[in-house]
């Protein structure tokens, strides 16, 4: 099991420098968990990665659980990405 | 927000942009770029240039158009990167940031005559496929002064580019032309087919498909917003949520969202916005309004507003997902993944990263769907959920703006109260102290978060000394050319933090050293060359804090100071005795003193020896000090100590003998009642502490003082070990009485004091004034004295003006308010 902290700020940069780590830790089989309890800002970057960790996780038959914090649900409304992350009800 | 608050955003931008421009240019320069730096030095002009022409700065946007060209052929390959290139990318650099100052308000408009022909010239020739190379500095003055004479060899190549061009406009025109006409036709071919379908047209960059020569019908009932970013948008600061957000509360839904280009973790760009939207939007919004949401974006925003007949209702929005094939098995058949949205019908979507590449609209739509296999369990959006209208959202306040501005007025009056607040609390602390009251933990709590509130509110004027740093490598290329010298510099601690006053302040002192090194320190290639150097200097410029104190450091490693030179001029002025016997450190010393310069001959850039007292000065007035180190042959380091802030210092109260002195704290390291083992003598007089390993020469503080019985075992007394600039010294004194604040005031200026004092000490200040401030002075100080307090003056002095009335001479200088 792989539990990754996401940062604060889920910007630019963060993004970029969580791409690989998560990408790294995404193999069959494996459960990796993201707390994003932390996170308090987050931009399109970050969504991207939030929804490009969910599908890759899905093709490589990972097992992902995500547990946001009330700014990445807010995000993710705003982006109409609401109904289609499947993260943990409570952060 | 008002136009000047924009424009001033717009001038923040600026800044920003030209610090990446800048940093690219460096790279270019050092060999270090790739295609990615030149992209952002692309990305950094393109955005100037947006402003530019927002903001009708014409000049700023037609040099900026130039440059942007320019780049735009060495992004593409078009130009090869090398030293000629490099070297106009930087002065056209300079030129842009001349320009940025002037329409600040900071300059005249810069001449960018020479520099625009030259950046003409070689677009030119970039889209004539020659070589940059091939063209000699000389061509290019010929070029840009008489342009009459090359007019025939322009001629010569100019025929083939000119038609290239022109045919390459015409194709793109044609396609453009071609793309509109297919968009118009599908989406007439669908109304007629009773599908109210809204097309989206993605357009190469420019909107190429007007929407409203289409039929639609005359009862608006909102608007169908459909939207992607370009490549280019993230990177340049945009944050398309905020803009999502924005049309939320413009009281738009989304619709749906395309991000069946999102590629998977192993391919994913984070820079690039890999989603498009569309929209909802209510009639009673304009579309003016709509178009506000996006104006600072411009080119990097793909926007198509739209009428719509009706809005939809309530529902989930539609999302296509990307789905990548399953690492085991071989990808599926391609199944758009899309859910319709209820009303008025589908809508067409088509990846974002399509847009470039993909000047039809509508077409890509069987492409997108033939590349897309299904994914393996695409969760169903639920019937019952929330719509995702934006306005529903929690709108957290950090979202909005992660900066506020505030007059520095109001700033400075908030720091003076926090002043007085700290003052207050140790007055009340060394009453309770004086009264025999214990020390409570209340009174421990209240100073633990008094100094908090003065590190907190000295915290806000601090600012990054980059900004100060941001000019250096401006000033070094402009050395390099006026010299010939070759420097290569570098950087660090750029983020470190002072206070305002000081970065202001910083910039003179800083540009003298700058060309200090470069002019004195560093040699000529040749001269580098032949003592076993490479030929390119090296300066560094670093900056960081320590305790109380921020040190900047400029190291060379040119020759280092020439003390035999240093030792015959000052002699040669007289500014030492001629049989004077000095340590190196005094010689290296020498050259700050007033009217001193070893230059053989007086360049424009220095030598005149008004130079570094003029720095040492500027320095002190800071409340820092300057040292130097150097290493002969090998390089020279100044460093520089400044304090954090200039407007409260903590001070320690000691008694030395008869006296009563205050140490600035900033300096005190510590303070120890030394054992008789750890002090050693050395020679006659000196004596040393043993400090953890380290020997500290001890100095008594009545040496400097002159203060009469005080202690002179070291043993008997107390020990400071104060900084200077890591060179620790021990003071010796009798007693540390107690801990004061000192703080600056402007006796002329508003007093943030509001209580009242029973004594004022302003002693041989009056002198400096003139008879009327003499008189306004005094008649403050009586206002500010309380009923029966003491003001102490000058020998030289005396109390003059109507507020003499109030005060009564009760000794020699020594004045009695009258009682009331």
């Amino acid at each position: 099991m792989t539990m990754i902290t996401l940062p604060a700020i889920m910007d630019r940069t963060s993004a970029d420098a969580l791409v690989s780590h998560l990408d790294r830790s995404m193999a069959p089989g494996v459960s990796v968990i993201l707390e994003g309890s932390d996170v308090a800002r987050i931009g399109l970057s970050g969504l991207q990665l939030m929804l490009s960790a969910q599908q890759t996780a899905q093709a490589r038959s990972a097992m992902l659980e995500v547990h946001p914090s009330p700014a990445m649900i807010s995000a993710a409304r705003v982006a109409g990405l609401a109904e289609i992350f499947r993260w943990a009800q409570s952060a | 927000m008002t136009n000047e608050e924009i424009q001033g955003i717009f001038f923040l931008e600026c800044e920003e942009a030209l610090a990446l421009a800048e940093e690219g240019l460096m790279a270019c320069q050092s060999g270090t770029a790739d295609g990615e730096t030149v992209n952002s030095i692309f990305r950094a002009v393109h955005s100037i240039k947006g402003g530019a022409g927002a903001f009708s700065f014409t000049l700023l946007q037609a040099f900026t158009h130039k440059f942007e060209t320019v780049l735009s052929y060495v992004r593409d390959g078009d130009l090869a990167l090398g030293d000629r290139l490099t070297g106009l990318m930087l002065r056209a650099f300079d030129v842009l940031s001349d320009h940025v100052a002037s329409v600040r308000g900071e300059g005249p408009s810069p001449d960018d005559e020479a520099v625009s022909a030259e950046l003409e010239e070689v677009a030119e020739r970039a889209a004539a496929g020659l070589p940059i190379e091939e063209m000699t500095s000389d061509d290019v003055g010929a070029a840009s002064v008489t342009a009459a004479a090359d007019e025939a060899s322009a001629d010569d190549f100019g025929l083939d580019f000119d038609l290239d061009d022109l045919m390459g406009e015409l194709s793109l025109d044609a396609g453009e032309a071609a793309a509109m006409e297919a968009a118009a036709a599908e989406v007439e071919r669908r109304l007629e087919d009773g599908e109210a379908v809204v097309a989206v047209a993605s357009a190469p960059v420019t909107d190429v498909t007007d929407m409203s020569s289409l039929p639609i019908s005359a009862s608006l009932h909102g608007w169908h917003v459909a939207l992607s970013f370009a490549d280019g948008a993230l990177a340049n600061g945009n944050e398309p949520l905020l803009m999502l957000r924005e049309l939320g509360e413009l009281g738009g839904s989304c619709l749906s969202v395309d991000a069946s280009a999102l590629p998977s973790l192993d391919q994913l760009t984070v820079e690039k916005s890999w989603l498009s939207w569309e929209f909802a939007l209510p009639a009673s919004v304009t579309r003016a309004e709509i178009e506000d949401v996006f104006d600072f974006i411009g080119d990097d925003c793909t926007l198509k507003i739209e009428e719509m007949e009706a809005l939809p209702g309530s529902g989930p929005v539609s999302v296509t997902l990307p789905a990548y094939p399953p690492v085991a098995a071989p990808a599926p058949a391609a199944v758009m993944a899309s859910v319709p949205a209820p009303a008025p019908a589908p809508v067409i979507v088509q990846p974002a990263a399509e847009v470039k590449s993909a000047p039809v609209p509508v077409a890509p739509l069987k492409e997108a769907a033939e590349q897309i296999p299904v994914p393996a369990s695409a969760p169903p959006p639920s019937s019952a959920t929330v719509p995702a209208t934006a306005s529903s959202a929690p709108r957290p306040v950090s979202s909005v703006g992660q900066t506020v501005r505030v007059d520095l007025a109001k700033l400075d009056r908030l720091i003076d109260t926090v002043g007085e607040l700290v003052i207050a609390q140790a007055m009340m602390a060394q009453r309770l102290g004086h009264n025999g009251a214990a020390v409570t933990d209340e009174m421990g709590m209240l100073d633990q978060l008094t100094r908090e509130i003065q590190e907190s509110a000295m915290s806000i004027r601090a600012q990054p000394i980059g900004s100060v740093f941001s000019r250096v490598p401006r000033i070094v290329r402009e050395l390099e050319s006026s010299t010939g010298k070759k420097v290569q510099l570098t950087m660090s601690g750029e983020s470190t933090e002072l206070d305002k006053t000081v970065v202001e302040r910083l910039g003179e002192p800083l540009t003298h050293l700058i060309r200090n090194a470069v002019d004195h320190g560093i040699e000529t290639p040749e001269q580098r060359i032949a003592s076993g150097k490479p030929a390119e200097g090296q300066l560094h410029l670093s900056a960081e804090q320590r305790g109380g104190r921020i040190l900047i450091s400029i190291t060379d490693d040119g020759a280092g100071i020439n003390r035999e030179v240093v030792l015959r001029k000052a002699r040669e002025r007289g500014l030492i005795a001629p049989d004077a016997q000095l340590t190196n450190e005094e010689i290296d010393n020498l050259i700050f003193a007033a009217g001193f310069s070893t230059a053989q001959q007086v360049s424009n850039i220095s030598g005149r020896g008004v130079g570094m007292d003029v720095v040492r000065q500027n320095v002190k007035d800071l409340g820092g000090r300057i040292s130097i180190e150097s290493r002969p042959g090998e390089g020279c380091t100044f460093t520089l100590a400044l304090p954090l802030t200039l407007a409260i210092a903590d001070g320690m109260i000691v008694t030395v003998g008869d006296q009563t002195v205050v140490i600035p704290l900033t300096h005190v390291l510590e303070s120890l009642r030394p054992e008789e083992k750890d002090i050693d003598g050395i020679g006659q007089d000196l004596m040393v502490l043993n400090n953890r390993g380290r020997f500290l020469p001890i100095v008594p503080l009545s040496n400097a003082t002159g203060a009469r019985g005080a202690l002179t075992n070291p043993g008997e007394g107390v020990l400071i070990v104060v900084d200077t600039e890591g060179h620790g010294q021990a003071v010796l004194k009798d007693e540390v009485r107690s801990l004061v604040r000192v703080r600056r005031l402007n006796l002329l200026g508003v007093w943030p004091i509001k209580r009242q004092f029973d004594v004022v000490f302003c002693r041989n200040v009056m002198i400096y004034f003139d008879q009327p401030t003499r008189e306004k002075l005094v008649a403050r100080f009586a206002d500010h004295l309380a009923p029966g307090g003491h003001l102490y003056i000058g020998h030289s002095e005396r109390v003059s003006g109507p507020a003499q009335q109030r005060l009564e001479l009760v000794g020699n200088t020594i004045y009695r308010k009258v009682e009331a």
